[in-house]
């Protein structure tokens, strides 16, 4: 199934050069450029959970069985 | 053509010591937080894992917003008969290794996906399995 968008002229010239470029389509550019920023937003918060837990955190009696093996 | 997004799911071990701090782990993850064109993941039974070894749900939602969370879906069970049939063949495998890694390794196999683990040992047996 197809949608119909309208975009700004300047924007739909961006897109297309873009496009052009990658030799792709309008829909696999669109798809290109949201899972590039869905991966930068996702990058960008994955280096703030470095050390989000401390060690009272964690229940020390389930650690051996989850993590041995 | 759109260029095709590798992904890269960090198994528990690698998986909490990045979360207690450790500088290691760390660096590893911070490759792959570089690299364009990947995707941080997590298998959902390394969510499981997480739940059940954190006293508190906050942490664990936090880690959910960060990385994709890849599902043990009916593909990843057919799979996991295939990991398990591989392990077999080795008497020490199949001997020390937990259903949780079966299911890890299903998951990465099934969703196409690298996997960023410390238990090389344990995975590199695996066909199909692209281990980091």
């Amino acid at each position: 199934m197809v949608k119909l968008i309208s975009l700004r002229d300047e924007t739909y010239k961006k897109l297309a050069t873009f496009k052009k470029a990658g030799n792709m389509s309008f829909s696999e550019a669109i798809e290109l450029l949201l899972n590039f920023y869905k991966t930068k937003k996702e990058k960008t918060s994955i280096k703030s959970l470095k050390g989000i837990i401390k060690e009272s955190d964690l229940i020390k009696s389930r650690i051996k069985k989850i993590t041995n093996g | 053509m759109a260029k095709k997004i590798v992904k890269v799911c960090v198994d528990l071990d690698i998986l909490l010591d990045f979360l207690t701090g450790d500088e290691k782990a760390s660096e590893k993850i911070e490759i792959y937080v570089k690299t364009k064109d990947t995707e941080l993941c997590i298998a959902a039974t390394t969510l499981a894992e997480l739940y059940i070894l954190t006293k508190s749900e906050e942490i664990v939602e936090k880690v959910k917003e960060g990385f994709i969370i890849l599902p043990f879906d009916e593909n990843a069970a057919k799979i996991a008969k295939e990991v398990y049939d591989a392990l077999e063949e080795n008497k020490w495998l199949i001997k020390n290794i937990q259903m949780s890694k079966v299911y890890v390794a299903s998951t990465c196999i099934a969703h196409e996906a690298f996997l960023l683990t410390k238990n090389r040992q344990y995975y590199s047996n695996i066909p199909k399995l692209k281990v980091l």
